[in-house]
């Protein structure tokens, strides 16, 4: 109350004082609207003051009705459509100038946004004319290529060729030594001859046109020749690279520049290898085996299990006795090291063999070593617990060993059903090939040409008289399984690969797990390097070394990806020249190089590893299995097994802190050495502006990278206990009414079916159905329940099947002998362009995952951070909109 | 011409409609189809649509052409001959059957036989490429019954295409599966498809007509059509 | 009691299935499934009717005693 007497007692001095020069009428229309802006449209005391006489003023010179008034208001609103209430604010000041300036440099008016939008859509439509001319122009070409390529093929078919190619003279060996030192000589001159930067333009546009023109030709011979250009022009790049790109002048840049030299060297070699390893994949067929089930040999299927509980053990076994094998050559053992009393008691209840052992030593080789002590069947074939045997699994893989006494292994491919962390975080589960694919896809069929097959441990059978004849498992690393291969092959033994997945099982189920899973492959692959060295010691070919080399690199990447992901900090930071070589020099022998990689990589591993996720998955493990490999590298007793752990359950989105550490650290320095390389662009030394350029460029790239290694570590949420499998295969269900209908199973989990029917039907959840399954010619029947419906959609769940019905369950669907076949059929051909924007979205929503799982310490300072980009964002100038147009 | 003889082992195996329905099935995929009725209780013609009234049949009349007036036309163009109500008996069922060939487009033609439980295989003038399919259910007694016709087989001197074919096959029980895995794996002619229950064939002799018109999305109707396909094979592989 | 001679025909030896299939079974399917020994014998030792039927077919000598089983 006295505030108000008060003001109302300055109110009334004032309007005594204003009294003196204005009339009352003028004195009471001050102060209504002195009351109008103070109260209503907050200004300051002054301003509102002010405001009247302003207003006041203005009237001398204009006519100012209510019309008048409102139309100007809107004009105003019109042109600054950003300015805030209270106008007179420092923002608001910034806004209206910045606001002025661009209405009088810019044409905004509306009038011409017509024609402007109709310009628009003529360049649009001619970009979109030119692309389709170069579409056509390349296609023109590739067909041209193809048919040039076919032409030279057809010239080789003919009698004179033939007469040439059977001739004795390519027989004689001094003809071969000679040649074959001629072709050495020339790739020496090749690689090594300096050229000038135009001498390189044109050596390097020709190998890509002719990389380019063979793209799309089909034939192995075609990716051959894209592997020698690839091979030529990435030695030809390492040889400069040693030669004339090592800046001897500053011990600082030469450190650096040495540094990313030797991972360029590794990067290089993994390819030579790698090149050599996929060149010519053996895809081996199944040899069928003779009608005579009497002749086939005795089979022991071991089980090993240590801590997993006893619903992952048991599809597996119940598969395993599945399997077509007469039933008095087939042995099924559960190797238990938790030796738990529970599965001794389901071991005998469906009648299998279980086996434990006084102590624990040497982890997995241990317990199947004590295995092969009290078993004696001919051969061994091994799972996982948890990777469930297809029925067929031995009739497809035993042909091998019947066909050649010296095959000791025939490995088969481990498939997923679950989407591994990969696939889960980043959601492409099915849509793009995982890290495993690569590996049983392309690799291990090209490891089989040279036969150097790797063992993995599981889904595979092995000879038993081979592995006794190298003293049974491998137990001196972690990785007992290939160091186990490697001791066959030492000893003379063939090992075999097929490539169609007879066993399927659950991906790790976090990051973390699957982290320290591919850690202990890593250690175990060093281990074996320093206790039994593949390069070294009697028994194996070159192509065999070669290959376990290249394996063996494989785990080393983590230095050089590091190296990779921070390189072109150097020069935006220190100003190190790691590459110290003109700009154009850099950018001519570089990026063509890469180029060349990328387009053969994509053609070789196309559809089993899609361009750059490689990279995404390297990252991701980098940092993890640098510590591990160089120090079993060191000291390759220290470290033990540690087992896989699968089966959980994440009961919420989370994100994995831990595990991103690294990356979050290395995306920083990138983040930050981005803004100062561009604050050095803008203010720094001219002369660096194309190195500095191209440093940006990778440390973008790398960026993106990060950003897609760190979007792995959100994990997601996984709803079911029991993982959907998809599936299309004909069943039936007879409803209670005595009507069969028949069903398309569309997905089936270990306690329920989704099924589609081919009509609406008229089921109700609760609805006791009668699900009819077969498998060969027999035919199962399954009391369920419908627990959801949609339209033509059923779900069904089986509930308290005794062990008879689970048996038959499984046998209908997990261990069908086609269940697992259409995988690799599933993926298109890599396209680089389409693989790089996947990349680059997930990258995107790395970067949202991070701020949405900020720790909450951190939010005060995430929400600071947006208001201020927010504000500036605010200030910039807007295009006044065409809301309506001013009268 | 294809001649394919269907006959119970023994009676009440539900041969007549899977006379019906496989004669549906074979005419649906565009075949010249006859179904003839051997069985004196002559009730196919219910199965395909003839009035409860209709007396008449091949054994009422004197001689094949006389009683080809009785040749009856169902909706889909099955073309059936009922067996009548036997008043005349100078006809027998082997004229009947060796008659056929008469019948113009007769080369092309299926001819379905519909067989009654209580003659002998032995005594149909079956010939190498006739198929001769016996109807069984899934329990003891037909069981016994096809190690007898085995062994009477054994001792046959023509010789056919002989198989068993399970009718009304029910997964659910026990006993039937039981069986179905020993037969399959032990009995020798057994046919490599199986009929299953369903409650639409019993349904759709009520609505006049046969499983395979009712409810083509029930597992009857793929049953029925499996069974065309495999008698089309094994019928060409005389060829 | 039929005599040896009478009871030996209804034996099915292998020669007898694979002539059987000659001559009434056009010709063999190529697919072979394993077959579940063990299982088809627990079903014929189960019932009794079945198990009658089993060693007539087979050429074995065993004593038959049952004629009406309690199950």
């Amino acid at each position: 109350m006295t505030n108000k007497v008060r003001v109302s007692n300055t109110e009334r001095i004032m309007k005594l004082c204003l009294g003196l020069i204005f009339t009352k009428r003028i004195v009471r229309f001050v102060f209504f609207k002195f009351h109008g802006y103070f109260n209503q449209h907050k200004m300051s005391l002054l301003g509102a003051f002010m405001m009247p006489f302003i207003v006041l003023f203005l009237s001398l010179f204009f006519r100012l009705d209510k019309n008048r008034k409102n139309n100007i208001k809107k004009t105003i609103k019109y042109f600054y459509p950003h300015v805030t209430q209270p106008i007179l604010t420092p923002s608001n000041c910034v806004r209206i100038v910045l606001q002025s300036c661009y209405l009088v440099l810019f044409n905004t008016t509306t009038t011409s946004q017509a024609h402007i939008a109709q310009e628009q859509r003529k360049t649009w439509r001619k970009i979109i004319r030119s692309a389709r001319i170069v579409r056509v122009i390349d296609s023109k070409l590739v067909r041209f290529f193809r048919r040039a390529w076919l032409i030279t093929k057809k010239q080789q078919k003919s009698k004179v060729y033939q007469q040439i190619s059977t001739s004795s003279l390519w027989k004689n060996s001094t003809l071969k030594v000679t040649f074959f030192t001629l072709l050495i000589f020339a790739v020496a001159i090749f690689v090594t001859v300096p050229f000038s930067v135009e001498a390189q333009a044109v050596f390097i546009s020709l190998i890509l046109l002719v990389a380019y023109s063979l793209r799309r030709v089909e034939g192995h011979m075609a990716t051959i020749a894209m592997i020698t250009l690839s091979v030529t022009t990435s030695t030809r790049y390492l040889w400069w690279r040693y030669t004339e790109t090592l800046n001897w002048g500053d011990p600082l840049a030469l450190a650096l520049g040495f540094g990313l030299l030797l991972a360029e060297t590794y990067a290089w070699l993994v390819l030579i290898l790698g090149f050599f390893q996929t060149i010519n994949p053996l895809s081996r067929k199944p040899i069928p085996l003779s009608e005579d089930t009497s002749t086939w040999p005795t089979v022991d299927i071991y089980i090993p299990t240590y801590n997993e509980p006893l619903n992952v053990v048991k599809p597996t076994t119940i598969a395993a006795q599945s399997i077509d094998w007469p039933a008095d050559k087939l042995n099924i053992y559960i190797l238990d090291d938790g030796k738990r009393p529970e599965f001794a008691e389901f071991a005998e209840k469906i009648g299998v063999g279980y086996l434990t052992r006084p102590d624990n030593n040497h982890a997995k080789a241990g317990n199947m070593n004590h295995a092969m002590q009290v078993t004696n069947g001919q051969y061994i074939a091994i799972f996982d617990c948890d990777h469930i045997p297809a029925r067929s699994f031995l009739q497809m893989t035993m042909g091998q060993f019947i066909n050649d006494s010296k095959v000791c292994l025939v490995q088969t491919p481990h498939h997923f059903f679950s989407a591994d962390p990969f696939e889960r975080n980043l959601k492409n589960h099915r849509k793009i090939p995982n890290e495993n694919m690569l590996f049983y896809g392309l690799i291990q069929d090209g490891n089989d040409m040279w036969d150097a097959t790797f063992f993995c441990g599981s889904c595979a059978v092995l000879k038993r008289s081979a592995l006794e004849e190298i003293g049974g498992f491998a137990v001196e690393t972690v990785t007992e399984d290939a160091h186990t291969a490697l001791r066959m092959q030492r000893a003379g033994y063939k090992t075999t690969y097929i490539n169609i997945p007879q066993a399927a099982g659950l991906a790790t189920d976090s990051l973390s797990a699957h982290v320290g899973q591919r850690i202990r492959w890593a250690r175990g692959m060093a281990q074996i390097f320093r206790l039994d060295n593949p390069l070294l010691g009697k028994g194996l070919n070159i192509a065999q070394r070669l290959c376990y080399l290249n394996a063996m690199l494989h785990f080393l990447s983590g230095i050089p990806r590091i190296v990779f992901l921070t390189a072109p900090l150097a020069l935006i930071y220190l100003n190190a020249q790691i590459i110290y070589a003109p700009f154009i020099a850099i950018f001519l022998y570089i990026v063509p190089t890469l180029l060349q990689v990328k387009i053969t990589n994509s053609r070789v591993q196309g559809k089993y590893r899609y361009s750059f996720w490689g990279e995404v998955y390297e990252s991701v493990l980098a940092w993890y299995i640098l510590k591990p490999t160089t120090v079993a590298l060191i000291n390759p007793n220290k470290g033990k097994f540690n087992v896989t752990e699968k089966g959980g359950l994440n009961s919420t989105d989370h994100y994995d802190w831990m595990i991103s550490k690294p990356y979050i650290i290395l995306l920083l320095v990138n983040v930050i050495g981005m803004a100062y390389g561009i604050i050095r662009l803008l203010f720094g030394d001219t002369s660096h502006i194309g190195v500095l350029l191209i440093s940006m460029l990778w440390a973008s790239y790398n960026i993106v990278i990060l950003g897609a290694a760190v979007a792995v570590a959100a994990e997601a949420k996984q709803v079911r206990s029991s993982h959907r499998i998809k599936a299309n295969f004909p069943a039936a269900i007879r409803l209670a009414n005595g009507r069969t209908i028949k069903v398309k199973i569309t997905d089936y989990s270990d306690n329920g079916v989704g099924l589609e029917t081919e009509h609406s039907h008229l089921c109700r959840v609760n609805d006791k159905v009668e699900l009819l399954m077969s498998r060969g010619f027999k035919q199962f029947s399954f009391a369920t329940y419908i627990c959801n419906t949609r339209d033509k959609q059923i779900g069904l769940t089986l509930r308290d099947l005794n062990l008879e019905k689970q048996k038959a369950f499984i046998q209908c669907t997990f261990s069908r002998a086609d269940a697992w076949l259409d995988w690799q059929e599933n993926f298109k051909h890599d396209k680089p362009s389409y693989s790089f924007s996947k990349v680059f979205y997930t990258s995107l929503r790395g970067f949202k995952n991070l701020i949405f799982h900020a720790p909450s310490e951190l939010r005060p300072l995430i929400n600071f951070i947006t208001k201020v980009l927010h504000f500036v964002v605010s200030l910039l100038p807007k295009k006044p909109t065409k809301v309506f147009t001013p009268s | 011409m294809k001649r394919v003889f269907v006959k119970g082992i023994k009676g009440g195996t539900g041969t007549t409609s899977v006379v019906a329905n496989l004669a549906c099935a074979l005419r649906k995929s565009n075949e010249n189809v006859y179904v003839i009725d051997l069985d004196p209780k002559g009730d196919i013609g219910l199965h395909l649509g003839l009035s409860w009234e209709h007396q008449l049949g091949w054994s009422d009349y004197s001689s094949f052409r006389a009683a080809g007036c009785q040749f009856h036309q169902d909706d889909d163009g099955i073309k059936f001959l009922p067996y009548g109500s036997a008043s005349l008996s100078n006809l027998n069922f082997t004229s009947i059957i060796e008659s056929c060939e008469q019948l113009k487009e007769s080369e092309n033609a299926w001819f379905l036989f519909d067989c009654p439980a209580h003659i002998d295989v032995v005594d149909y003038p079956t010939r190498k490429e006739d198929i001769f399919l016996e109807i069984v259910n899934c329990d003891a007694i037909c069981h016994s019954f096809i190690y007898k016709r085995l062994n009477a087989l054994k001792h046959a001197t023509s010789r056919w295409q002989h198989y068993f074919l399970i009718n009304r096959f029910n997964s659910a029980s026990e006993l039937e599966s039981d069986l179905l895995q020993l037969w399959q794996s032990e009995l020798p002619l057994l046919a490599p498809l199986y009929i299953n229950q369903d409650e639409v064939i019993k349904e759709a002799t009520a609505f006049r007509n046969v499983a395979i018109n009712c409810a083509p999305y029930s597992v009857a109707n793929d049953d029925f059509e499996t069974l065309a396909g495999w008698l089309v094979s094994r019928a060409s592989n005389n060829d | 009691m039929n005599d040896y001679a009478v009871k030996k025909s209804t034996i099915l030896t292998q020669y007898d299935i694979d002539n059987l299939l000659h001559q009434f079974g056009g010709k063999n399917q190529t697919y072979i499934e394993i077959v579940d020994v063990e299982k088809n014998r627990q079903t014929i030792e189960k019932y009794p009717l079945i198990k009658d039927i089993a060693l007539s077919v087979k050429d074995t000598q065993q004593v038959k005693n049952i004629n009406k089983s309690t199950y």
